[in-house]
């Protein structure tokens, strides 16, 4: 079921995009057929870039040059699909809608625009062509036995990335430029509504936040409250509640998700801030602000993932979640795609250590994949085996964080989100959330540690910046179109600022949930392990205890022994001494009274009478016995 | 099919691993049982020991009260008025008092401690339902390794509570044994003392420097006896009680902290 076809128009717009991919929804043969004449202009021939060969533009030239048939004609020979051109989408249609197919704020037809820009087309001869079939790019340039050469990969790898680079741009673009639809009402609505407001704090103070002369930390505490009350809230409150509608009835979503769980958007939610921000973003900001404005629990938010993982208890739902995953990796291999692309432009000058290395240099990386999603990649199947392997191939000497700045500036010149990231000083978080996250990932990669660990060791501030970088991505793209309509309100400029400041609200408030529950999780994983510090600790106090036990034991027996010794030696030598005195021919008082003062020692006693004198002296008296 | 397949195999390897496990739990918990039921019965057989040696003791001390003290009191008291106090000695109050001071009682077992509804949820969230079943096996058999280890503490506990139990039992049997030598000599100085006396009378002052010097042992003997007759077999201020509590109180604050381990 199509939503489109379901929903008819999204607002204004034909937004939303068909969730089963068919080409010719998206394929443009006009627009292929006037690139191959942009590219042949006057010519018939053009010698083309990957292979070196001549190319016809007409493939019956091709075919009669290259004799592809006899004199009786059959055909006898194929040479001639080596030199016959054809126009080819460098990121295949399939590819970008699979990137793109969840946006719920472009269309079929942005697709179809944006797939044929020329950018995203090139001309390469027919066999070529067809011997790549399903093949990626990547696997074409890294497939040294399929007879290109090595300038000819290159070749390929400066089109990817150029073509990479302009498609990304694109779609932001557009994707703002719908939001702007949904958005600039009730943004301008609610700067005109807080304009004293906006005064009150004075623009330039937000600048100074925006441009980053003020910490994050600061903006959250200064700005925050204010821009998230105000605009942020509202236009984020209205852009959802549109993005909303459509997500809830996006089929596709529906049968993956409500199929499981009752707790659709909760669930989806929370899977969400844990893999992506900018997809949460997409998805419906308004379940973000739920949370986090406490319309919903992280109590309840933790119940959702409960109840969607006891509602399907099972393969099939760690299988979606996985497969989820898998589709969120490929949709984030653009700057993956680039350095690699850019590193093989120039092999030998750039070079790569291996693919750890470039994900422990590589900060813009991070902010592309996400905390989340270097973890994907690490612990994944295909993709850890595509990123590592694909990258390593292509590895030589060392690459430093220097020189990825360096592809990234030169990649990167002409992206707006990217400049402005640089301009606002946000770009030296970028590499500060490198250097945080940049020994656990080579750990991660390396297999000494588990993804839960890896986020455990980066911590909430690897997290936050991560989040932040988002934000201003966000605050960018949200910025331009704020500054369009609010420009003439408070001046231009001013709209901008006020979106990044909101971009950077919509982060802080993603990154305290995405925290929050991912500390939640975390916590509640680690309880799990509980078990086994408390066994160690148990089996520490056993040994500790059983040895002072003993040492306690030992004391104690000395004692006793000492004792009992001193006990046994006394009275044995007293009776000795009064068995001998009595037994004497003369009676011998002295020796008993020795003998009973010996026995009575052991008790710190003595005789009662020493003597005879002491006895008479008290034979007129009462004698005193206590028994 | 293939994944069902895989699927199926990866929780039957579960199973058989956890079904492992689960037998090595049962082998520790046993052990631990068995452990603990030793520190029962060592225990219980010092203890036994110990009540016949006091109950020999009280019985002694009671014989020489009631039986050579009177005959003494009747000889002697021909030559001198006696002035004799016979206090309620209750020697088994503080033995039993130390006995049921719960000291012995602290045997205890560790056991597996249940996880709530959210951790469960976690858990099959991250580790599927063959890494839960695995997981809860491995808790299961660490549970037991722990009871194991706190089995062996109060097994040494009471090996402490019967070297206690040994101690008490020694001073019982010597203070026994020097009851019965003491009132051997006492009985013998009372027969010697009677018998002097019937020979010469009342007034000791005519006595021989000899025979007073037997009735002078006679008194001597008695007050002997006195003293023996109070010495208590446990003195809650000597030293040896005072070690054997210090001893059975450090286990005891070991056994504590396990149970605030086990509790946490």
């Amino acid at each position: 079921m199509n939503f489109i076809e379901e929903k008819g128009d999204f607002l204004d717009k034909n937004l939303g995009i068909a969730q089963d991919y068919d080409r010719s929804n998206y394929d443009s043969a006009s627009a292929k057929k006037a690139y191959k004449e942009k590219v042949f202009g006057d010519s018939a021939v053009i010698t083309d870039s990957t292979t070196g060969e001549i190319l016809h533009k007409s493939q019956t030239a091709a075919q009669k040059k290259y004799h592809m048939k006899n004199a009786d004609g059959e055909n006898v020979s194929k040479k001639w699909a080596e030199h016959s051109a054809e126009t080819d989408h460098i990121n295949s249609l399939k590819s970008i809608h699979d990137k793109v197919k969840h946006n719920p704020f472009l269309s079929d037809d942005d697709i179809q625009e944006i797939a044929n820009c020329d950018a995203n087309l090139r001309v390469l001869p027919k066999s070529l062509n067809a011997s790549k079939g399903e093949k990626s790019d990547i696997e074409i340039i890294f497939d040294t036995d399929n007879g290109l050469s090595l300038k000819g990969r290159v070749h390929l790898a400066g089109e990817k990335i150029k073509s990479d680079t302009v498609l990304t741009e694109k779609l932001i673009a557009r994707t703002g430029e719908n939001i702007g639809g949904l958005a600039v009402d009730s943004a301008k609505k609610s700067v005109e509504d807080n304009a004293m407001k906006f005064v009150r704090y004075g623009v330039d103070h937000i600048a100074d936040v925006a441009t980053g002369e003020k910490t994050l930390e600061d903006a959250v505490a200064d700005v925050g409250a204010f821009a998230v009350e105000t605009v942020g809230k509202d236009v984020i409150k209205n852009v959802a509640d549109s993005a909303g509608e459509k997500i809830k009835s996006d089929t596709v979503l529906t049968d993956k998700l409500i199929a499981h769980t009752d707790e659709t958007i909760g669930g989806l939610a929370i899977k969400s801030i844990e893999d992506n921000a900018m997809k949460f973003m997409r998805y419906g900001v308004d379940h973000i602000v739920g949370v986090a404005t406490g319309e919903k629990t992280l109590e309840d938010a933790v119940a959702d993932v409960g109840a969607f993982a006891v509602g399907t208890v099972g393969k099939d739902i760690i299988k979606n979640v996985a497969d989820t995953a898998g589709e969120k990796i490929k949709l984030d291999t653009v700057l993956t795609d680039k350095l690699i692309a850019r590193t093989g432009e120039t092999i030998g000058g750039l070079a790569v250590n291996s693919a750890k290395k470039s994900v422990e240099d590589n900060a813009m990386k991070f902010m592309q994949y996400g905390v989340d999603h270097i973890a994907d990649v690490a612990t994944g199947e295909k993709t850890l085996e595509d990123a590592v392997a694909d990258v390593g191939a292509f590895a030589v000497e060392t690459v430093g964080k220097d020189v990825i700045k360096n592809v990234a500036d030169s990649a990167l010149v002409n992206n707006t989100v990217y400049q402005s990231l640089k301009n606002s000083g946000a770009l030296g978080q970028l590499i500060q959330v490198g250097a945080i996250v940049a020994e656990s990932t080579s750990r991660l990669i390396d297999g000494e540690i588990t993804a839960d660990e890896f986020m455990l060791e980066i911590g909430d501030k690897g997290a936050t910046m991560v989040a932040q970088m988002i934000g201003s991505e966000v605050g960018a793209v949200v910025g331009e179109i704020i500054g369009i309509s609010a420009g003439g309100i408070l001046g231009a400029g001013a709209g901008e600022i006020i979106g990044r400041a909101i971009g950077t609200m919509i982060a802080t408030v993603a990154c305290n949930v995405i925290i929050a529950v991912r500390t939640n999780i975390i916590n509640n994983l680690k309880s799990l392990d509980d078990y086994k510090l408390k066994e160690k600790a148990i089996r520490k106090l056993e040994t500790e205890a059983i040895a002072e036990m003993e040492y306690q034991r030992q004391k104690f027996r000395n004692i006793v022994e000492n004792e009992y010794q001193k006990w046994d030696k006394n009275i044995e030598s007293g009776f000795d001494m009064i068995i001998v005195s009595a037994c004497k021919e003369v009676y011998d008082l002295q020796g008993i009274i020795n003998g009973l003062d010996k026995i009575l020692s052991v008790f710190g006693k003595s005789v009662m009478f020493k003597n005879l004198d002491e006895y008479e002296l008290q034979l007129d008296m009462p004698l005193k016995l206590n028994f | 099919m293939l994944i069902e397949l895989a699927t199926l195999g990866v929780l039957a390897y579960s199973a058989d691993k956890s079904n492992k496990m689960d037998q090595q739990a049962l082998a520790k918990r046993s052990k631990a049982y068995t452990r603990e039921a030793e520190a029962c019965d060592l225990v219980n057989q010092k203890r036994n020991t110990a009540d016949k040696k006091m109950q020999i003791v009280a019985k002694r001390k009671r014989a020489v009260i009631e039986s050579t003290l009177p005959r003494f009191v009747e000889v002697y008291q021909q030559i001198q008025k006696i002035d004799l106090t016979i206090s309620d000695k209750n020697e088994l109050a503080v033995y039993n008092n130390f006995r049921s001071s719960g000291v012995l009682q602290s045997m205890q077992t560790v056991t597996t401690k249940q996880l709530t509804d959210r951790q469960l949820i976690v858990e099959v969230v991250f580790k599927g339902i063959a890494g839960s079943m695995i997981a809860d096996s491995e808790r299961n058999l660490s549970a037991a390794r722990s009871q194991l280890s706190a089995a062996n503490v109060v097994y040494s506990q009471a090996r402490s509570v019967a070297e206690v139990y040994d101690a008490i039992i020694g001073r019982a049997e010597r203070i026994s044994s020097l009851i019965m030598r003491m009132n051997a000599l006492f009985l013998g100085s009372i027969s010697e003392t009677e018998r002097i006396i019937a020979q010469n009378g009342t007034n000791v002052k005519t006595y021989t420097e000899q025979d007073k010097g037997v009735l002078m042992t006679c008194v001597n003997i008695a007050a002997v006896m006195a003293d023996v007759i109070n010495i208590p077999v446990l003195d809650e201020n000597g030293e040896l009680c005072k070690s054997a509590i210090e001893m059975i109180q450090t286990g005891e604050a070991y056994l504590e902290q396990m149970n605030e381990i086990i509790d946490q």
